[in-house]
């Protein structure tokens, strides 16, 4: 898979980040390597998540009891943390999206009007 | 539910902080790993911050940290014991001086006199003067006279009470029968001295009308120290009797325990009535002012403030009592006396301390230490402010090292190129 260069991504709005990340756990757990993957996969490269960020955002959501992390066995046969969504992250994720679709709404109206 | 997440995380830190360290480092390892296979090496360089700001994030930060600087502190002090030596000396001087500074400030500031109703007592006359003040031209005085005690016992309404002790205590040999005291510290008191107090008598009586006026009885009352000293503690000590100057006295009480006088610094062994002092220092007339400026001003007289009076209007009657003699100041008792040492006092605890912090993190401010720590890592947040202190110290003393801006901010500054390269280990800080 071709991944576009860091020219060609978009800058990461200010606290999107914890929505791809929730967005990205919702159907199964993964570990970071794979949510950034999936981040970029599903924005189709314009949207990607640094490591510098990732990282401590996942840490951070941990913290927050939004996911939970656990160590499995990678499909490389190799121990990852993999995280996984709980019930607040569920919420957490409802939340957010939903505030984001608005905002996005509105600022898609703002700019026809123009 | 969330709050506790964060508690259960955080401690997780604190008490198996080599295990989350741990599984910090694999899980970066892992996604270096992947990284690797994916050929995207690029994204290594910011794995190190990653790791340095979830550390950052999820740690119990200031105590691990603290813990951290303690281990460092500890190592170099053991590098360097003359200095460890001389900081502890630093130290101990300083906490010896703290206390000894602190029984003094708790006996003039803290504690009252250990009478009912401390606050209603007035002292007039500096309660720093020991001894005889013979007065200036301008009719400042530091202490009454004998008749301007009475003038204003008089007078004065504002007083409920009003009391008299001598400024200096008379120490002179006392013989008990045939056994002798050597040095034992009279006090010339009032007859009403004890009643304006509100003291009761341990033993026997007070002093009454009896020891009042210019021709008082002989008798004595022994403080509570002297009562256990001399007699310890029995009863049968009212009644004895003791001579001084070949006259003899007759003990007749014991003054409460505790109670060591109405000036600090001084414990009385022996009260007597103020008119014994014609009699104990012969010579001259104490009781009665001459003619003229030059008088004997001796006594520090203690008021006990009507419910109800303030201190201004008690100033004002006083001031009219002595307009043509004396400007009479009545004071509050321990404020008066704290004057002398407030400046002191309030100035040593505070730089003391300081002192101390500064000599005691030194160590872990060093800057060969810094230098090596540039070289390995990002710059670390300045951590221990008495670093803050020193930091223009060092800019001098060490020119060629370039500090880090805003090093001492909240936030993380970026990390210089030289450090941005990939391979850097935390192993290197040990020193």
């Amino acid at each position: 898979m071709a991944h576009p260069s860091a020219d060609t991504r978009l800058g990461l709005l200010q606290g999107t980040l914890d929505l791809l990340i929730l967005r990205a756990l919702r159907d199964e757990p993964r570990h970071g390597w794979a949510i950034g993957e999936r981040i970029e996969q599903t924005s189709r490269g314009a949207l990607g998540a640094h490591p510098g960020s990732l990282y401590p955002a996942l840490h951070r959501m941990e913290h927050r009891g939004w996911v939970r992390a656990e160590w499995r066995t990678s499909e490389l046969g190799r121990r990852a943390r993999y995280y996984r969504l709980t019930a607040a992250g569920r919420r957490q994720l409802e939340a957010e999206s939903d505030s984001w679709r608005r905002f996005a709404s509105a600022v898609a109206g703002v700019l026809e009007e123009a | 539910m969330t709050l506790w997440t964060d508690v259960r995380l955080r401690l997780r830190v604190l008490f198996h902080y080599g295990r989350t360290e741990q599984e910090l480092q694999e899980e970066m390892a892992f996604h270096e790993d992947m990284a690797g296979r994916a050929g995207r090496q690029r994204e290594l360089t910011s794995l190190e911050l990653a790791r340095e700001q979830c550390r950052d994030m999820r740690g119990l930060g200031w105590l691990v940290e603290a813990g951290r600087d303690l281990r460092l502190a500890v190592r170099r002090l053991r590098r360097s014991p003359g200095f460890t030596t001389l900081a502890l000396a630093v130290l101990a001087i300083g906490i010896g001086a703290n206390l000894a500074l602190f029984s003094l400030v708790d006996a003039v500031l803290l504690r009252s006199l250990p009478v009912p109703h401390p606050q209603q007592l007035v002292l007039l006359g500096d309660p720093g003067m020991t001894g005889m003040g013979s007065g200036t031209e301008d009719g400042a005085v530091n202490a009454p006279t004998y008749a301007q005690y009475l003038a204003i016992q008089k007078d004065g309404r504002c007083f409920s009470g009003l009391a008299a002790a001598s400024s200096f205590d008379l120490t002179m040999g006392v013989h008990w029968g045939k056994s002798q005291d050597a040095a034992v510290p009279i006090k010339l008191v009032s007859g009403n001295y004890f009643a304006v107090l509100g003291l009761r008598p341990q033993l026997g009586r007070l002093f009454g009308t009896a020891e009042s006026g210019d021709t008082p009885a002989r008798d004595a009352v022994i403080s509570g120290g002297y009562w256990r000293q001399r007699f310890g503690g029995r009863s049968d000590a009212v009644g004895k009797v003791f001579s001084l100057r070949n006259a003899s006295y007759t003990v007749i009480g014991v003054a409460p325990a505790g109670f060591t006088g109405t000036t600090v610094g001084q414990a009385p062994a022996i009260y007597r009535p103020l008119a014994e002092i014609n009699t104990l220092l012969p010579g001259r007339d104490w009781l009665h002012d001459p003619p003229g400026i030059t008088r004997r001003y001796w006594l520090l007289a203690i008021g006990r403030l009507r419910p109800g009076t303030s201190l201004a209007e008690a100033r004002a009657q006083i001031a009219v009592i002595f307009s043509r003699s004396v400007r009479a100041a009545a004071r509050w008792w321990w404020r008066g006396c704290a004057e002398h040492w407030r400046r002191w006092a309030l100035a040593l605890p505070w730089v003391l301390p300081g002192v101390c912090c500064s000599a005691a993190t030194w160590p872990a401010c060093g800057s060969r230490f810094r230098l090596r720590i540039r070289s390995a890592s990002p710059p670390p947040r300045c951590r221990c402010w008495p670093w803050a202190w020193w930091r223009p110290w060092f800019r001098r003393c060490a020119p060629a090292v370039p500090i880090p801006p805003a090093c001492c901010g909240r936030s993380r500054p970026t990390p210089p190129a030289w450090a941005r390269g990939a391979g850097i280990t935390r192993s290197i800080i040990k020193v």
